[in-house]
């Protein structure tokens, strides 16, 4: 072998094989692979995900083997053979990988989807036949937060029999049918996903565009008294740096109350908080810059906890007198405006029923206990990310993660002073929201900064900024007493709700009066006083995640049942059953049940399932401890509370005989596009492959509202049916009108208009003369959800409409030895009304599971004094297909009078009991309490000893 | 995002790879699979230093065995310690730490010379080298030295290893099969976690007497650097192996470990863990 030194410097050609084929191009020493691929190359399959080997959102295949290219110096590629997802298929065919993942429903947001492919297919490289478990092994590097891995495990599995069998290339096929509802089906978005593409914000080229960055305080709560941005903008590189002197429209943005600064002024009040907004050439300047802004602060004493924050003592967060008088909906209550409240109060919201002393001198016993759940961060796979481009004609054209393109339009547009129709926001696939992105991260800076500048200007956050400068689920301390009779009869109920806001509002009053209405749970109480606070306090602000104040408040009420069963000595599914809801059963705010499926009914399903299965093997260690536990939930679909919920669609036949369905709902992978398509293809009877559809776009699409509180397949699904019905009506009557016959005669299905066996027209035939004619076939479909105000004082009324119900059961085992939990096996029942879609509403219980499994038993985002420290997905754990055990799902479909044939929604009830039902699990393993969540084997330990 | 200037050289040999650092001296740093070295480079580490990639220097990738010993070249990967069934038979703590190290797309990447120069108190393989009792051999452009591995370790991230120096062969006992051995890994299996406490356990206990005649016990993530417990090993030595004494035995290994607490777990739960986990590979619990 000849021996041979190869000293490089800047810059060297690299060659190597890309896909199949040689090419070369000229690398920084130090570039990583990952960006080289990405930028040189324009194949954007494989992402940043955490960018320290962590996530596997990077996996490529490189001489035969999986890696990690964020941490693979580009140089060690030097005559490799490098595969790319999108190498694996081309316009006709996919891998059989890809065709699996297709027909399992394995891609949600389909962010971390491509290098789950590339781990995948580097296994059945090396074994062709894997089992279960090493299927589930091999991709332990690597994170998804949406499928929950079953699917997944379930689709390798299947292609490498398929491929086993010799078949190493699979069709691409398009359903020609119309009849697809209740079929598992897939849009055209999933197959870009599963190609590698699908295209996020940062992975278009956005030639030209500046970077943004912004200068954040390191103080948690300070008087500013000087910005000077002199010495920053001095660095070479650096095109403008701003602050709030420099904003055109209003200083504050919030979407439910505006109190939260675009760039300070006068006061930081958390750690983190925009202070400068910086804007050169690279990154990398920016960032350097927003180092060289230097900002005099008068630090005030900072306070981190609810507690503190309501002493009388405690320092004020928001002190100027005009504070939160902006909001946005007049019939929620405003603390400020009644009085009597500690300073720091956000929001506060009360339910009254029956009478409380009463319930509680009737009652045999009275639990009292106290709960908590933690913050807890969303983990979107997908960096924050954001884009503006001015448009020739004066206006602005914004990208970035959002669960409500209206919402982000009216925010901008105010900041930037100018009319709302200027601005244009246009939603990008997005790696997941899950309440995240009902808040705004770089949208307003971007826009600020293109704005001025008339130049494109994008801002792309790391895996850090991601998780330390983002909203987080809120924690919460909740009070729990409850009275019941010896026979198990629950009579009164009263609770302290205390909801930590951290600085700002974000969606603080809907949260907390979800929380507040849920914080019994599906149970039928006389006597009820619930006392919600939303409290303000130095921490970074807490936001919207999946539940939204019903899934913290989920956590306390099952595990008070629990608790209260082991006092009464009952059996908890007897307790509950006893206090369940019944059909026309009242909830704590004296809102009428009348819904087909009860509560119980999902009880008994779970149950029935439970008694189906096999038992488990018992454990075979005397130190393993097999616990089995329970939890029910009940879950208010849509905004409720009075507030508008509408629910907006078009439907529109295109001169070549396409069905075109717009609606602003946007989808993050819950699986929206594919449901509205189905909803539409059925409803017109266009086929499933010829309906195209554009959502999230305020200039083209008519507001259907945030894609939140599991609303849209309800609220916009419904839009999209009532749309599509009136096409049918009006493309029918067309063709009743050419073919002369009663329109009552025709049928259209499949893309074909019939009479009786005879095939009319083909769409095709007729969007096409009717196009000739000038006659225009598009129809609007709107649906008003209802909802009702409830009485401020008394929280009595309608909150929500409609309810979804459900039932886990969780087994497990506990080493006693090291405090380490296995999970044995889920049963989850869920009433859905009807599964439009069988595999996303699959995909939706196992995701809102393994989030459930994470927030039980590892979740806490770390705090010190006001400075996040769980960083990345080191200290920051989230579950890996390790961790998660078989999930047995039970999809009900007990249909929903008023949804899109029959469908509720499901993307948030099953996050909601499974945590509980764990630490329940963990309660009946040792006979003892578990009343605070993460359960870590730390924690186990300790409560055991 | 990509780093600052520096070059990169890429060795081919050995003596290549030595010539350079005896020229360069201070301003180099070695990368193997690079594991470590660029997720720390990206943290801001090292930015002063060129690079000199060994990973192509193939005749640094062995697994051999002879007599009572196995040599391992310094670039094998924990793929290949998994895939060597000399390895499995007479190595067993190091077949199982590689086995729940990291992912497969870090197993196929992380070398154990990495793993050791890296020196972090919670590297896997560690715990598994110190019971084999293993022998680095250092290598410079002028001599080789062969270092005791429990003499390496000097604090976290600090070693022996001299900026002219390269690890280049692990040396390791063989265990005959009369030993039982085992590793214990405390933090998620197989799942990118770095260990809470890990621990490798070997020992030889005579068929007849039913006396421990060998007993080496070693543990990371409970110290600046991994540990051997040589009074908990003298406890059990020429003993035979009660319940009573095995308790005893974990109640010294506790006063043995100065665990800190850090995100991953309180230095109780550590401490606590010392003691259960040896307790565990003793009565030989294990699953
Ligand atoms: C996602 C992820 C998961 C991980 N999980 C684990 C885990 O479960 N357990 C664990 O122990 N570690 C883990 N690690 C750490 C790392 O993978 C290991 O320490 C690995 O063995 C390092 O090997 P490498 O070849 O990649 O080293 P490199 O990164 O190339 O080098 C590491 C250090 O050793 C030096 N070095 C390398 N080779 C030599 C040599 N021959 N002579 C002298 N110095 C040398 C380098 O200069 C550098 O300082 C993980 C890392 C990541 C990114
Ligand atoms: S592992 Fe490479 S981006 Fe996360």
């Amino acid at each position: 072998m000849t021996k041979e030194i190869q000293p490089s410097q800047t810059p060297i050609t690299l060659r190597f094989r890309l896909n199949g084929k040689p090419v070369e191009t000229l690398i920084k020493p130090g570039d990583f692979l990952l960006e080289v691929i990405r930028t040189h190359f324009g194949l954007t399959a494989a992402k940043h995900g955490c960018d320290i080997g962590l996530c596997g959102a990077c996996t490529m295949i490189i001489n035969g083997k999986s890696v990690k290219t964020c941490i693979y110096a580009a140089e060690k590629a030097q005559n490799a053979e490098v595969w790319t997802l999108e190498g694996l298929s081309d316009k006709d065919f996919l891998d059989p990988l890809q065709d699996a993942w297709l027909r399992h429903g394995a891609s949600q947001c389909g962010y971390s989807t491509p290098g789950m492919i590339m781990a995948a297919k580097a296994l059945l490289l090396k074994n062709p036949n894997p089992s279960r478990e090493e299927v589930i092994q091999s991709l332990s590097g690597n994170l998804c937060r949406c499928t929950g891995y079953q699917q997944i495990v379930d689709a390798v599995l299947e292609a490498a029999r398929i491929m086993r069998e010799g078949i190493q290339k699979v069709p691409i096929k398009e359903e020609l049918s119309s009849v697809v509802l209740g079929k598992s089906s897939f849009s055209k978005d999933t197959l870009d996903k599963v190609t590698g593409h699908c295209k996020f914000t940062d992975d278009h080229p956005w030639e030209g565009a500046l970077w943004a960055q912004v200068a954040r305080s390191p103080q948690a709560h300070a008087w500013i008294e000087n910005i000077d941005i002199s010495e920053a903008r001095k660095l070479p590189g650096v095109v403008a740096v701003y602050t709030h002197e420099d904003i055109p429209g209003s200083k504050l943005y919030g979407k439910a109350i505006r109190d939260q600064s675009v760039l300070a002024f006068r006061k930081v009040r958390h750690i983190g908080e925009p202070v400068a907004l910086i804007v050169a050439q690279t990154r990398e300047t920016a960032c350097q810059a927003a180092q060289l802004v230097k900002v005099d602060y008068t630090p005030l004493p900072a306070v981190f906890d609810c507690e503190e924050a309501l002493k009388p003592d405690s320092p004020v967060i928001h002190d100027e007198p005009e504070a939160f008088q902006d909001f946005v909906h007049e019939q929620w209550m405003n603390p400020r405006k009644s009085g009597g409240f500690p300073l720091n109060v956000l929001y506060y919201f009360p339910i009254r029923k029956g009478n409380l002393e009463e319930g509680f001198n009737q009652s045999d016993l009275i639990v009292e206990r106290t709960y908590r759940t933690p913050w807890i961060e969303h983990a979107c796979m997908e960096y924050e990310a954001a884009i503006a481009i001015p448009d020739t004609e004066d206006g602005i054209r914004v990208s970035a993660p959002t669960q409500n393109v209206f919402l982000d339009r009216r925010e901008i547009a105010d900041v930037l002073g100018i009319p709302k129709e200027k601005v244009r926001v246009i939603q990008l696939p997005m790696g997941a929201a899950y309440g995240k992105r009902e808040d705004m991260f770089g949208q307003l800076q971007v826009s600020l900064a293109a704005w001025l500048l008339k130049k494109p200007v994008k801002m792309v956050y790391t895996r850090e900024e991601t998780f330390a400068w983002t909203t987080k689920r809120y924690p919460m301390t909740m009070k729990y007493k409850t009275g019941v009779t010896k026979e198990g009869k629950i009579l009164a109920f009263e609770a302290t709700l205390l909801v930590e806001k951290g600085a700002y509002a974000s969606w603080g009053p809907s949260g907390l009066r979800k929380s507040t209405v849920h914080a019994a749970g599906p149970y039928e109480i006389p006597h009820v006083k619930i006392d919600g606070y939303s409290i303000y306090t130095n921490n970074v602000p807490a936001g919207p995640m999946r539940g939204f104040g019903a899934t913290e408040v989920g956590f306390a009420h099952e595990a008070h049942m629990d608790n209260i069963a082991r006092e009464l000595g009952m059996d908890p599914v007897e307790f509950r059953k006893k206090n369940l809801i019944p059909a026309g059963g009242k909830t704590v705010t004296g809102q009428i049940l009348n819904v087909a499926c009860t509560p119980e009914d999902t009880l008994n399903a779970a149950l029935k399932k439970l008694q189906e299965l096999p038992p488990l093997p018992e454990p075979d260690k005397p130190f393993i401890k097999r616990g089995r536990g329970l939890a029910t939930m009940m879950y208010g679909i849509g905004y409720g509370h009075g507030i508008p919920d509408i629910g907006s669609a078009v439907c529109e036949l295109l001169p070549d005989g396409s069905l075109l369905v717009k609606t602003s709902a946007v989808d993050y992978g819950q699986g929206l596009l594919t449901a509205f398509s189905q909803i539409a293809a059925e409803t017109t009877g266009v086929p499933l492959s010829h309906v195209q559809i554009i959502t999230g776009d305020t200039q083209e699409t008519p507001d259907s509202g945030s894609s939140v509180a599991t609303r849209q397949t309800y609220v916009s699904g419904n839009a999209v049916r009532i749309a599509a019905a009136k096409l049918q009506e009006a493309i029918l009557g067309h063709a009743a009108k050419l073919a002369e016959l009663p329109v009552g005669e025709l049928r259209l299905s499949d893309g074909k208009i019939t009479h009786g066996k005879k095939i009319l027209f083909t769409l095709k035939e007729l969007a096409k003369k009717a196009a000739s004619e000038g006659i225009f076939l598009k129809k609007q479909g709107r649906f008003k959800a209802k909802t009702t105000p409830l009485d401020t004082a008394s929280g009595q009324g309608d909150a929500y409409w409609p309810y979804a119900f459900g039932t886990q059961i969780v087994e497990l085992d506990l080493d006693t030895q090291t405090g380490k939990v296995t999970l044995q096996r889920i049963i989850a029942a869920h009433n859905v009304g009807k599964a439009l879609n069988p595999n996303n509403v699959l995909g939706q219980i196992y995701g809102g599971i393994v989030q459930g499994i994470g927030m039980a038993l590892m979740e806490e985002f770390q705090f010190d004094e006001g400075k996040p420290i769980s960083l990345n997905f080191d200290s920051y754990k989230i579950p890996r297909t390790t961790q998660v055990p078989p999930i047995e799902a039970v999809v009900m479909e007990i249909p929903e009078a008023t949804g899109p044939y029959g469908a509720v929604g499901i993307g948030e009830p099953s996050t909601v009991p499974t945590a509980p039902a764990i630490t329940n699990a963990l309660a009946q393993a040792t006979g003892l309490e578990f009343n605070s969540v993460p359960v870590t084997p730390d924690t186990i330990l300790k409560t055991i000893s | 995002m990509s780093l600052s200037s520096f070059s990169y050289w890429q060795a081919l040999s050995v003596p290549d790879a030595l010539k350079i650092l005896h020229n360069e001296q201070q301003q180099v740093k070695l990368l193997a699979g690079g594991t470590d070295f660029t997720v720390q480079r990206k943290e801001g580490l090292w930015q002063d230093k060129h690079i000199l990639d060994i990973w192509k220097t193939k005749e640094l990738d062995y697994i051999r065995e002879s007599g009572k010993s196995i040599q391992l070249g310094a670039r094998t990967t924990m793929d290949e310690l998994i895939d060597s069934a000399v390895i499995r038979k007479y190595a067993k703590p190091l077949h199982l730490a590689a086995c729940v190290f990291a992912s497969p797309q870090i197993r196929n990447r992380a070398t154990l010379g990495g793993n050791i120069n890296n020196a972090s108190p919670a590297g896997d393989t560690l715990p598994a080298l110190f019971v084999l009792n293993a022998k680095l051999k250092l290598s410079s452009a002028k001599k080789d030295r062969l270092v005791p591995i429990h003499e390496f370790f000097l604090g976290p991230r600090k070693t022996l290893l001299q900026p002219n120096e390269m690890l280049t062969e692990i040396i390791i006992d063989k265990l005959d099969p009369k030993y039982q051995s085992d590793f214990y890994k405390l933090g998620e299996r197989n799942a990118v976690a770095i260990a809470i406490v890990n621990l490798a356990v070997c020992r030889k206990i005579d068929p007849r007497s039913h006396k421990v005649t060998d007993i080496r016990i070693s543990y990371g993530s409970v110290a600046p650097t991994v540990i051997r417990a040589p009074q908990t090993e003298q406890l059990l030595l020429h003993q035979t192996l009660t319940e009573s004494l095995i308790n005893k035995a974990a109640e010294r290994a506790q006063s043995e470990v100065s665990p800190i607490s850090d995100v991953r777990a309180s230095a109780d739960y550590r401490k606590e863990m010392s003691a259960s986990l040896l307790k565990f590979l003793l009565k030989n619990n294990r699953s």
